[in-house]
């Protein structure tokens, strides 16, 4: 009888494995202090790395009145085969150019450089510390640990200094590692004002120029 | 019938709250308020419809949907702008608030309000007080929202700027701080 109806036929291995979240919320150190060095300047510009959010529009447009200029560097990873850096990184560049009409106060890269291969990073950044402003900051997440990645975040600033990220899947890829060292050669001309190590095996920085 | 209203009503003035008079007066003005409302939904709704194609500029004076193509110029600046699911537009558009829900490719400026639905696509600049992306929407270039507290930051400068170079206000002898602010 169980077997005429398939139910001896379950095994416990076939459990399913427990499903990552879909969204997880957590606490950032850095990111207040980001908003407290942009916010004093007048009409300041900032570069968002990461694909569009709302609720991140209408929080950094009321609180810093700022202009934000939305680079979604994730579509151009996300649409250009892994395999191929040299295009990528054209790819990239070109949506920078674009993108960055004026000089820059801020920029959020949230985890953009976890997907970029180290030449590739290292254009990225000369070209953010060249439009950045003096004085001007970088906020960034960037990997401790090598590994796969296998579904990009989403960043949703929920608060000054609550941070919730929301995932999907993408097709996986080679995590880009840049150590303290690699990260003062290509961001050159900068300073790291504050690296928090998380529990996720990641770093959270802020960068100043000048 | 009419006549006889007609003939009580000068003395009306003097007795204004009596009872019967009002049941006449309420025939004749509720009809009027029911056909305002019909002439002002039909103002509200005007459509360009799915196969329609638009190349130039865009104008006019009230609420507009468009489901159909444009390319070229919009510009409603009294007046709140639809892009529906089904338009493809082109063009630069000034409104007073603009809905998307279709794809646009081209600055966006609105004084009051500039909202992207989910599965609206925006290519462009926009500009507005007020910004609103959904979650699923797409959208790529810069957003300025400075009008809203860049108003509030401009009205604060002029006031000490201009206080160090013109010749103070009877008012505001204590505007001898102005210039300490200044150097600053």
């Amino acid at each position: 009888m169980a077997g005429l109806f398939g139910w001896g036929a379950r095994k416990p291995e076939e459990a399913p494995a427990p499903e990552r979240p879909l969204e997880t919320t957590s606490t950032s150190v850095v990111l207040p202090r980001f908003l407290s060095a942009v916010a004093p300047r007048a009409s300041p510009v900032i570069l968002d790395l990461g694909p569009a959010v709302g609720t991140n529009v209408t929080f950094l447009g009321e609180r810093l009145a700022c202009k934000l200029l939305i680079g979604d560097l994730l579509h151009e990873v996300q649409t250009i085969k892994a395999d191929a850096p040299d295009d990528l990184r054209a790819a990239l560049m070109s949506r920078l150019e674009r993108t960055v009409t004026s000089p820059l106060d801020g920029v959020l890269c949230w985890d953009v450089f976890d997907y970029l291969n180290r030449a590739t990073a290292q254009v990225v950044a000369a070209f953010l510390v060249q439009h950045l402003q003096p004085g001007g900051v970088v906020h960034g997440y960037f990997a401790a640990a090598a590994g796969d990645i296998d579904r990009c975040a989403r960043y949703v600033i929920q608060g000054p200094s609550t941070l919730t990220c929301r995932y999907e899947s993408v097709p996986p890829r080679r995590r880009g590692v840049l150590s303290t060292r690699d990260l003062a050669t290509i961001f050159a001309g900068t300073t790291v004002m504050e690296s928090v190590l998380l529990k996720t095996q990641r770093r959270e920085i802020l960068i100043r120029k000048g | 019938m009419w006549k006889r209203e007609e003939a009580p009503r000068p003395p009306q003035p003097v007795v204004p709250p009596t009872a019967p008079p009002p049941p006449v007066v309420h025939q004749s003005t509720t009809p009027r308020v029911e056909s305002v409302q019909p002439a002002q939904q039909e103002k509200a709704i005007v459509n360009i419809g799915k196969s329609v194609i638009i190349k130039g500029e865009l104008s006019g004076s009230e609420d507009l949907t468009i489901e159909g193509q444009v390319e070229g110029k919009i510009e409603l600046r009294q007046n709140v702008l639809t892009i529906g699911p089904n338009a493809k537009i082109k063009a630069q558009v000034l409104a007073r608030a603009v809905v998307v829900e279709g794809t646009v490719q081209g600055n966006i400026a609105a004084s009051e309000k500039i909202e992207i639905r989910d599965k609206g696509s925006v290519e462009g600049d926009l500009s507005s007080p007020r910004v609103a992306i959904a979650d699923g929407a797409h959208f790529r270039g810069s957003i300025d929202m400075q009008q809203a507290k860049g108003s509030e930051k401009h009205e604060a400068k002029p006031a000490a700027s201009n206080a160090a170079p013109s010749t103070p206000a009877p008012s505001q002898p204590t505007a001898v701080p102005a210039p300490v602010s200044v150097a600053r």
